[in-house]
């Protein structure tokens, strides 16, 4: 049972990753491949805000120890805060050019929380991550509760998302998608749009982040690797570019077949082997996915 | 050149120069457009009638020379800019929002409470409704009220430089750039936009028609600037400048003496 929960809740932390790329590549089509970036943010900044001061062991430099709801609010500040640094630049760019510079910064934004021990700890990571609302939830249920915020999270953000998409705002960035300079010879100030777009998915993509740290309770370089980024683009792609369902549908089952696969009774040997060759099933079904059914699972094809 | 002067000009261009790499695309063009006149720009290919248009809706900044709209200098701005000083185009090969539908190209075009970040999740409902009614009613001024819901890639060339006009009309637009309007469009939309242009320069619009199809936008002009290698070489009425032997013999690719 506590395992069902847990792969609820960390599907629904993939689910809110996805939706935020979704705003940006699906609905903006800014191609974004270094989504981590904004993702470790808010990880990272919502670990050093709420963690005590360093211990003799610690190579870290900051740790606030503030409280929860503290660090979740500087922490997606943070996010769209660092969103505005790189998109500032970066989004003037062609979309292949984009999608360069922002790997590139995820990349840099890894290798500087690996090698700047100040920073947190380097490799070892910032462990013990304190969940924004552990304390005042009851102990014993405690990852039940978790599930369930996440859960709730993930509805308001897919609520919020769709109005969005449906509103003058969301019609106005599918137009700047569909042809930009056909939108610009209407006046529209295509750079104002994407930005907006880009913060607000920023923001969520943070948000995303602070639930990871706290399900993880552990924030390390390795987790924040281009591997999340090219996870939500599979999601996306498998559920349906362009919708928000799909964003959802996408990472549940992606998340559902892994674990699943893990359930299947093996030796030791074959379980070893299976979890080697565990991405071939997913490279298998993106190829066939994209070649039988491209507006994906959940999706209407908005290209 | 000899050009109409009508009281104030709605489009000034003043020897605008244009060079890509070694073609020189517009070599010192001057146009001057009065307010409210239908006009054509005509010319044989490669003389600089769409390079005119994109320096003049500032797809791309002149070399040399300025832009000047309604008096106002806007050479070097951008094409939102410019847009947004009244100034409307199409495009050679017809642009538009392919993942919407007819009317929903048309809803995109004005501002619109609910079309910012923070306004997004509010009640942008009702503004939105009486978009809606402006926009059916632009749909039918162009002829397309029966594709209203037809997703934008199932409409005929022809109906999506009608729907590139439209959008146009849903915002404030005094200049208006077309670029070939009726190739693609059958000839009962041809008498449709030929009167509906008609109608707009009666209400004050200034437009400007580059065209190949002679038998339809000579009658409806007033005025025929005529370009060949880059420049403006002749400007005056349908009649005149149509037995005019310089621009015989630039159609006509002869070499003058």
């Amino acid at each position: 049972m506590t395992y069902v929960i847990s792969i609820v809740a960390l599907a629904s932390i993939f689910s809110l990753l996805t939706l935020a790329l979704n705003l940006h590549f699906g609905l903006a089509g800014l191609v974004n491949f270094g989504i981590v970036a904004y993702f470790a943010i808010g990880a990272y900044v919502y670990a050093i805000v709420t963690q005590p001061a360093p211990g003799a062991l610690d190579q870290y430099t900051v740790g606030l120890g503030w409280p929860g709801w503290a660090g979740v609010t500087v922490a997606i500040v943070a996010a769209v805060l660092f969103a505005a640094a790189t998109g500032w630049p970066a989004l003037r760019l062609r979309a292949e050019y984009l999608a360069l510079a922002t790997f590139a910064f995820a990349e840099v934004l890894n290798s500087l929380l690996l090698n700047v021990r100040e920073i947190g700890n380097g490799t070892r990571g910032l462990s013990n991550v304190v969940p924004p609302f552990e304390k005042q939830l009851p102990a014993g249920d405690y990852e039940l509760w978790f599930a369930i915020i996440t859960l709730a999270t993930l509805v308001l953000a897919t609520l919020a998302l769709t109005r969005l998409a449906s509103s003058p705002f969301g019609a106005n960035l599918r137009a700047i998608r569909d042809d930009e300079l056909a939108a610009a010879a209407l006046g529209k100030p295509v750079g104002r749009f994407r930005l907006e777009a880009f913060l607000a998915g920023a923001a969520l993509a943070g948000l995303a982040g602070i639930f990871y740290a706290s399900f993880t309770t552990l924030v390390a370089p390795d987790l924040y690797t281009a591997d999340i980024t090219f996870t939500a683009f599979i999601a996306l792609v498998i559920g349906g570019v362009g919708s928000n369902a799909g964003a959802i549908v996408g990472a549940f089952a992606l998340f559902g077949l892994e674990q699943a696969i893990k359930v299947v009774p093996l030796s030791e040997g074959a379980s070893q082997l299976a979890s080697s060759l565990r991405l071939i099933p997913f490279g298998i079904g993106l190829i066939l996915m994209l070649r039988f059914r491209p507006q994906g699972l959940a999706g209407r094809w908005a290209h | 050149m000899g050009a109409l002067n009508e009281g104030p000009l709605q489009l000034e261009v003043a020897g605008a120069g244009k060079r890509f790499g070694g073609v020189i695309a517009l070599d010192g063009a001057d146009l001057r457009l009065p307010r409210g006149v239908l006009g054509a720009l005509i010319g044989p290919n490669g003389a600089g009638k769409s390079t005119l248009f994109d320096v003049v809706t500032g797809v791309t900044a002149p070399d040399s020379g300025r832009v000047r709209v309604a008096g106002e200098d806007v050479t070097g701005r951008g094409l939102a800019q410019i847009a947004l000083a009244g100034v409307g185009r199409t495009f050679q090969a017809p642009r538009g929002f392919h993942s919407m539908s007819a009317l929903a190209n048309l809803m995109v075009v004005p501002s619109c409470r609910g079309d910012r970040l923070f306004t997004s999740l509010g009640r942008w409902g009702p503004a939105r409704r009486r978009v809606r009614e402006r926009a059916e009613a632009v749909l039918a001024k162009v002829g397309l009220e029966e594709h209203a819901e037809t997703p934008y890639e199932k409409l005929s060339v022809g109906q999506m430089r009608l729907l590139e006009i439209g959008r146009h009309l849903m915002r404030d637009v005094s200049l208006l750039l077309l670029d070939e309007p009726t190739s693609g469009v059958v000839p009962s939309q041809q008498a449709q936009l030929g009167r509906l242009l008609g109608e707009l320069c009666d209400r004050g619009m200034t437009i400007l028609v580059v065209e190949h199809n002679l038998g339809f936008v000579m009658p409806l002009v007033s005025t025929v600037a005529v370009m060949d290698r880059g420049r403006v070489i002749r400007t005056g009425p349908p009649a005149e400048v149509q037995e005019d032997p310089a621009v015989i013999a630039a159609y006509l690719g002869v070499v003058e003496v």
